[in-house]
């Protein structure tokens, strides 16, 4: 397919079926979008309004964002999802686990273990959480996947003040199409006799602050835990594999925190470290001359317009330097931008595209 | 049965004592313990007999800190979801640091009828009792008494097997012998210094909390008829109970008093005592600084205890003599 033909834009209530689709779709990975039209309705309501709204973000925002393929067979159609709530825990607690190492040591002994524990920590809180990453597996193999989960980060860069300066990403850890998670079943289970699915369903879409009060505070000693929850610390769900690598090269963290449900790695990062926030930048929008064409040589880019309610962005060919970036007609279009106007633009480089 | 005899251990014990203890014992180097042996006397200028021992220490833990598991609990309750979760957790911690202590009770066991293994292990906890009454000022106010911990059938503990071995790989039983009692100073080291939570622990590791080895259950009840309870506190090696009590509170203690030792009026060997004469330990100064303590009937006179003759003999003193003693209740403590 053409890349051409892939629009990021913010999502809005018009989108409630696709979503529905989607969530229905998704059995496995994305407790943010439930099966649940309400939900997703009043989630897509909110997200309209926090992009519709210039005023100081209290935090509680959320954004919702979808791909969509122009060419699509029937249709211009929503091909993927991707979302950022602006603040972790909002008004709440955002509970996770963070690995530590202690060395426990004995000279009399001549022993020495490094001993990994699990402690249940609220640094997460308040920072901004990517959420909601969805891509149909038609098109996983496209260019979509890194417009959908970058094209967010370039709105974080051009509203960096609706956001906190460190941000996070939640992945699904393992667990089998019955429920069974190996991680909860060794520790979660033991605190509440409930199986994995039915505890989702409880904080599905909610705050799971709630249940994770009731979670162990102090320490897991990692020693004590069956060699298979052991294992699935840290360790992603196969379906998280592709979002997860884009996070990776992104230059996100994957060592420190794991999801205090599943043992699913969470990946925390500075905003201004991140490759497409730091290699992202404003430029002008321009118009080839008469006969000219994008050479194929030249590296995809995103580019984004700064808009707030229509934010949207396209992938074109186009050289990377200068201080504008030379575009076709029906990318302007697909920006709904006008020659002249600035836009940010960001590299895909080839490992990534 | 012959009268049997408490008495601080001498050299020529050892050997004997050995044989019961997992590390050679010592004769105590200081006053901070006293190591007490229990003998009945040999057929016909025999040598005594000795049938068990008992070190009482004056306070734990000032050197080398001793640890202990306290077996705690934590509750995790939420109304909206009918949720109440009582957690165990096990906390390492130095908490009977100070107190005194009695340790490396052994004794005969063989063919003996298991009343007089009582009444031997009797004998030793009384007269270890009646030494921190007559030195109060000497012991702690606590008191302490570790019991072994079960072991499955191949000889291991569950609760190492749960919870020590993750944190200490190699063999506990020849560490033990290299560092002797100082080893679970060495290995708390290595162990979660944070609460556990015990249901992380296997089953048998669970259920084996504060459990005694079915061996020395009887040692058990004699310290608990004697006054000492468990506590929440555990080894942290096979998770056996320690048993406690504050030392003011055991009986023994609270009931012993200085007396002066006279004949009792009806004297007459092998005389049964007469009706109201009270089961007595008693503990006497002998020469050369040293002690001996048995059980005794007697009974009130005037301000003196009353003792038959053969009890006095027993105790090696002539009447008008001081001793300890402290009256036995009628449950034995």
């Amino acid at each position: 397919m053409n890349p051409h033909d892939l629009h990021f834009r913010a999502a809005g209530p018009h989108d409630l079926p696709a979503f529905e689709r989607i969530a229905a779709a998704s059995a496995t990975g994305i407790t943010t979008l439930p099966a649940d039209s309400a939900v997703l309705r009043d989630k897509l309501e909110r997200s309209a309004q926090a992009f519709a709204s210039s005023d100081d973000s209290s935090g509680e925002e959320i954004y919702l964002f979808v791909v969509v393929d122009q060419a699509a067979p029937g249709g211009p159609r929503v091909v993927g999802t991707s979302g950022i709530a602006a603040s972790a825990g909002f008004a709440d607690r955002f509970y996770s686990y963070r690995n530590e190492m202690v060395v426990h040591a004995s000279r009399e002994l001549a022993a020495s273990n490094r001993i990994h524990t699990l402690h249940l920590c609220h640094d997460l809180t308040g920072h901004t959480l990517l959420t909601s990453f969805y891509i149909e597996p038609a098109y996983e193999k496209t260019l979509a996947p890194q417009l959908l989960s970058r094209g967010r980060l370039l709105f974080i860069a051009e509203f960096a003040d609706a956001f906190s300066d460190r941000i996070a990403a939640e992945s699904p850890g393992l667990s089998d199409d019955n429920g069974r998670c190996p991680f909860w079943d060794a520790v979660g289970r033991r605190f509440f006799d409930m199986d994995y699915p039915q505890v989702e369903r409880l904080t599905g879409g909610r705050n799971k602050a709630f249940i994770a009060e009731l979670m162990p505070k102090s320490p897991i000693y990692v020693p004590l835990l069956p060699e298979q929850a052991q294992w699935a610390i840290g360790q992603l769900h196969p379906v998280a594999e592709l979002p997860f690598s884009i996070l990776l090269d992104e230059g996100f963290d994957t060592e420190t925190y794991v999801d205090i449900f599943d043992g699913g790695p969470t990946v925390d990062g500075r905003v201004a470290m991140l490759k497409s926030v730091a290699g992202s930048r404003r430029r002008q929008l321009t118009a080839p001359a008469t006969g000219s064409a994008a050479s194929d040589s030249a590296p995809w880019q995103i580019i984004s317009n700064t808009h707030r309610q229509d934010f949207r962005a396209v992938l074109r060919r186009a050289d990377p330097t200068g201080e504008s970036v030379i575009v076709d007609a029906a990318a302007c279009a697909g920006l709904a931008a006008q020659p002249g106007r600035p836009v940010r633009t960001v590299t895909l480089h080839e490992a990534q595209a | 049965m012959k009268a049997t005899l408490v008495r601080p251990a001498r050299a020529a014990d050892l050997p004997m004592l050995a044989a019961w203890l997992p590390q050679a014992p010592q004769l105590p180097g200081t006053a901070d313990e006293t190591l007490l042996v229990a003998e009945v006397a040999g057929d016909d200028g025999e040598p005594a007999l000795p049938l068990g021992s008992l070190r009482l220490r004056r306070a734990v833990g000032l050197g080398p800190p001793r640890v202990w598991y306290h077996v705690g609990c934590t509750v995790h309750a939420a109304s909206e979801l009918n949720l109440f979760h009582c957690q165990r957790t096990l906390m390492l911690g130095h908490d009977h640091t100070g107190a005194s202590e009695l340790a490396d009770i052994v004794w005969a066991q063989g063919d003996l009828p298991l009343a007089e293994q009582a009444a031997t292990l009797h004998l030793l906890v009384q007269t270890a009792l009646l030494l921190m009454a007559r030195d109060r000022g000497h012991y702690a106010d606590r008191l302490i008494a570790e019991l072994p911990g079960p072991r499955d059938s191949a000889g291991d503990s569950p609760f190492w097997q749960g919870l020590g071995r993750h944190f200490y790989g190699g063999d506990r039983h020849s560490a033990a012998a290299a560092h002797g009692a100082g080893w679970r100073t060495h290995v708390a080291a290595l162990l979660p210094r944070q609460p556990i939570y015990t249901s992380f622990l296997s089953e048998p590791a669970q259920a084996a909390i504060a459990q005694t080895q079915p061996e020395a259950l009887l040692l058990r009840e004699v310290l608990e008829q004697a006054g000492l309870r468990y506590g929440h506190h555990v080894n942290i090696e096979d998770a056996g109970p320690v048993l406690e009590a504050p030392t003011d509170d055991l009986p023994t203690v609270r009931r012993s008093r200085r007396w002066q030792v006279t004949h009792s009026p009806q004297q007459a060997p092998h005389h049964a005592p007469k009706a109201g004469a009270t089961a007595y330990v008693a503990l006497v100064d002998v020469p050369d600084g040293r002690w001996q303590a048995a059980r005794v009937r007697g009974h009130v006179h005037g301000s003196a205890l009353a003792l038959s003759a053969e009890d006095l003999n027993g105790l090696g003193v002539e009447a008008g003599a001081p001793v300890w003693a402290a009256a036995l209740g009628g449950d034995g403590s």
